[in-house]
Formats: C-alpha cells, structure tokens, sequence
C-alpha cells in the first residue's frame, strides 16, 4: 500500500523531468537516472512521444508573412539630431554677444577700478582692491557654480532622454542559445559613459572655485579668475587700519592714556572716512556688479565658442 | 535553408559591421518572417509585433558591434523577445488577442514551410495542421503561450524564458507543464489534428 502511494508521488516527479529531458534541461546525474527509469517505464516513454509530437506540430508551424518588409533606412538608423553630449548647443549669436558682453564689462571695470585707485589714499586702494578680491572671487564661484550647476542638470536631462528612449529598445547582448540573458540595457549603459566624459569637461572648463576670503584677512589665498589676480597685484597686504589697533592693543595697563588716545585717534580716522565710505560702497557696488558680468560673459563665451567648434 | 548561390550570413554579417546597410538589409530580409513571427506569437497582436520587429531590426544594427558570431538567428530572435517584453510593458496592450491562426492564415503569401523533402499532400496537410495549431496556442494563457512558443517553437532556455518574462525557473517549467497538458488535451479533442499531428511524429 505505501509503496503504491509512494510511486504515485515519484512518478509526478518522473513526469517533470521527462519534460526537463526533452528541452535538454536535466543536470547530469538527473539524466541518467532518468534514462535509467525510462527503460522500464512505459507511462512515461508515451509521455515523452506526446511531448516530442507536440514539439515537431509546433515547429512545423509556417512563418508569418510579415506586413512590410522591415529593411532599415538611413533616415532611422541617422543618430538623434539632438547632440548625444551636453547641453544643445546655443545659437551662433551667443558668442558674440557673450564677446561683446565681457569686453564692455571688463573695461568698464577696469576704468572704475583705476579712477578709484587714483582718486583714493593708497591703504584705501588696497582696501578695496582686497575686497574687490573678495568680491571678484565670490562673484567667480557663483557664476561658475550656476553654470556647472546648469551644464549637470543639463547633462542630466540629456542622460534621462537617451537612458528612456534607448532603455525601452535596449539592444543586444550575444546570447548564443546555450547561455543565458540576453539583454543588458546595452544603450542605456553606452550613453552614460557618453555623457560621463562630457560632464568632465564641464566641470574642468570653469576656473577652480576658490573660497571668499573675509575682508582684511591679509592677501588672498588663490587667484580666481585673470581679472581678480590683475587687480590683486596692486593689492599691498598692509592694512593701516587693523595696523592702528595691533599697535593700540597690547599695551599694559600702565600706558593706558596712552591707549585711549590711540583708540580716540582711531576712531576719529574712521570717522573721517565714514562720509567717503558711503561713496566707496556705492563704486564697491559697481565693481562687483561689473565683475559678475564680465565673469558670466567670459564663461558663457567659453562655452559657446566650445559648442561650436564640435 | 537553401540558401544556395546567398552569401552566408557570416559574409553579410562582417559587411554590416562594416558599416554595410545593404548588407545588413539583406539580413533583415532573410529574417525577418522568423522574427515577426516571433513578436506575433508572443504578443497576440499584428500592430504590436509589427513595432516590436522594427524595433528589433533597428537595435539589432546598432548593437551589431556587439554579435560575436554564432547563430544569427538566434540572435535577432533573443532581441525580438527582448522587444516583445517591452512593447508588452510600455504599450500595455488592452486589444484582444486576436486569433492566432487567423493572424497567420494569408492565401496569397507565398509558402514559408520549411523544405522537409515530404510530397505536396504532405505539405498540405502539414500547412493546415500549423494553422489549427497556431489557433490551439491562442487558447493558452498568455503565460503558458509565452513559455511554450520560446521553448518549443524558437528552443530558448528556461532561464532565458524566466529572464524575459519575469518569473522564475520553476514557474517557467511549471507553465511549459500545464501549457503543454492543456495543448494535449486540445488536440486530443480535434481527431483529424490529433492524426495528423501522430503522423508528423512517426
């Protein structure tokens, strides 16, 4: 009795694997004890012609007549007009435009630059030279970050167009029958390493970003931009101000007349400078704005003018 | 095949790599009943495996770098798979299934069978068994007829079956089991099929 049931349920499993033995997907000890039983067992020897009659009816099936024919033309197999790399190119006119843009730029704040350096004291010059540094630097980083910033995101989109569309008819792998998956997202993966080697030279086209300097911390650690670095030049580290109070400042109790006076004679500097400081903060405006636009325009031209040579 | 006086296809396929649409045209030509055939097996549905063999030929010519050599065939059939699996994804087909065998049933194309050396009764009778067969496959789930037209008909294996249909191996094998069962029993209930589709074995 218990054998009996016990050779039901293992004859099910003989059945599955006459099925695996004739699609050839038995492991190797599994298809000799198949072969072993199927010498003396007749249910599954006609389960096997079934199966193998039902293979060949299958296989004799005739091909469909396909509707058209499918024959490639150059128009489909053209690559997307879109450029593969970057951003779409800007129109021809940018780069004159952004030429023209920076030239103005940087010679008006060139001009102001020098009326102000001739018409104010030296340590004042210096003054503002440092926190045009200053100024220029930060004014250099944001540009160059927005851009990088734009040109990634643009990347980005660039990426997600050619990862969508090539990723819903990925291509090939060689798959020869006896192995496994066909398909990777063949495309997908070539157009990332695309667009890898473009958002490199984005990120390396705009100057090194440097860190603002706070004012009156002495000369500036990098040189952002050529712009930056000819005013810097000028630019003397000696600052008569702070110079004023490193001088006041560590004077023992016993001189502190004297302190005071140095602290009174300060503060009266600063207060004649305080009129002429409102002046300076409206041309410090100027410069800086100045400054940004020359940046933009230089960098944008860089780009245009990178866009259109390739 | 018969191909005769043909260039192989080894020969057409280096001219394409080459850069040779022609060549790979002709590629196309010779395949393309095989790899439509596939697409309209799976998907159930002229439009859908129209696109998807387009979309086939397409991919394949771009991803030509990557044939190694080998089967062909094979090949175009596994990217036709792939892009039947997709076109099922992106486009969702809500159409149904039209009949199979009346998709592949056209009296003016000219005959596709396979050159087995049998006399014309013979052809006929194997013609008007392929067509009752493609009807009995549209009686199938949609998964079972997934499974037993890339297993039986285009001889992929069950992992490549459990990759492109998003199943494992067992349930692969569990749906060639039952479709296979349920195909018996079909043909088993039509007696002419059922000796013709004898006779084809012996």
């Amino acid at each position: 009795m218990m054998s009996w049931l016990r050779g039901t349920r293992s004859h099910e499993r003989w059945e599955r694997r006459a099925h695996a033995y004739v699609d050839g997907e038995l492991k190797a000890r599994d298809y000799l004890r198949f072969e072993e039983h199927l010498e003396s067992c007749e249910r599954c020897q006609a389960l096997l012609d079934e199966v193998a009659d039902l293979r060949a009816s299958l296989q004799a099936m005739p091909e469909a007549e396909p509707p058209r024919s499918f024959r490639l033309t150059p128009e489909m197999v053209r690559p997307k007009s879109r450029p593969v790399r970057g951003a779409p190119a800007p129109p021809a006119w940018a780069f004159r435009a952004a030429q023209v843009t920076a030239g103005i730029a940087i010679a008006g704040f060139v001009s102001v630059v020098t009326i102000d350096a001739l018409s104010g004291e030296p340590g004042r010059a210096g003054d503002d030279a440092g926190s045009m540094t200053t100024m220029a630097g930060a004014a250099n980083e944001a540009p160059v970050r927005d851009n990088a910033g734009g040109s990634t995101s643009d990347n980005a989109t660039a990426t997600d167009a050619l990862g969508s569309d090539p990723g819903t008819t990925p291509t090939a792998d060689d798959a020869p029958p006896a192995t496994i998956p066909p398909y990777t997202n063949g495309t997908s993966g070539s157009a990332s390493t695309n667009t890898a080697t473009p958002s490199a030279e984005f990120s390396a086209a705009p100057s090194p970003e440097t860190t603002p300097e706070g004012p009156r911390t002495g000369p500036p650690t990098e040189e952002p931009s050529a712009m930056a670095s000819a005013t810097s030049e000028g630019y003397q580290p000696t600052d008569d101000g702070s110079g004023d109070i490193e001088k006041a400042a560590p004077l023992p109790e016993g001189e502190s007349m004297r302190a005071t006076e140095g602290a009174t004679e300060m503060t009266t500097q600063l207060a004649a400078t305080a009129e002429p400081e409102r002046d300076r903060t409206l041309i410090r405006s100027i410069e800086a704005l100045l400054a940004i636009v020359a940046v933009a325009a230089v960098v944008m031209a860089f780009f245009a003018r990178g866009s259109a040579e390739r | 095949m018969g191909e005769g006086l043909d260039p192989s296809d080894e020969r057409l396929v280096l001219l394409a790599k080459d850069g040779s649409l022609d060549a790979f045209n002709s590629l196309v030509d010779r395949h393309q009943g095989a790899v439509y055939s596939l697409c309209l097996r799976l998907l159930g549905n002229r439009e859908a495996a129209e696109d998807a063999a387009q979309e086939a030929f397409l991919s394949a010519y771009r991803a030509l770098n990557r044939f190694d050599g080998g089967n062909f065939r094979s090949w175009l059939l596994r990217i036709g798979a792939n892009q039947s699996k997709d076109e099922l994804r992106r486009k969702r087909r809500k159409d149904a299934t039209q009949s199979l065998n009346e998709m592949f049933d056209r009296p003016d194309a000219p005959l596709q069978v396979p050159d087995t050396g049998e006399s014309a009764e013979e052809r006929v009778e194997r013609l008007e068994m392929g067509r009752d067969m493609e009807g009995l496959l549209s009686e199938l789930s949609e998964e079972q007829r997934q499974a037993i037209v890339l297993v039986d008909i285009y001889d992929f294996r069950y992992e490549e079956v459990a990759k492109l249909t998003g199943a494992s191996v067992g349930t692969v094998k569990s749906r060639i089991h039952r479709g296979r069962e349920r195909l018996r029993t079909l043909v088993l209930a039509r007696p002419e099929l059922s000796a013709a589709v004898r006779r084809l074995g012996r």
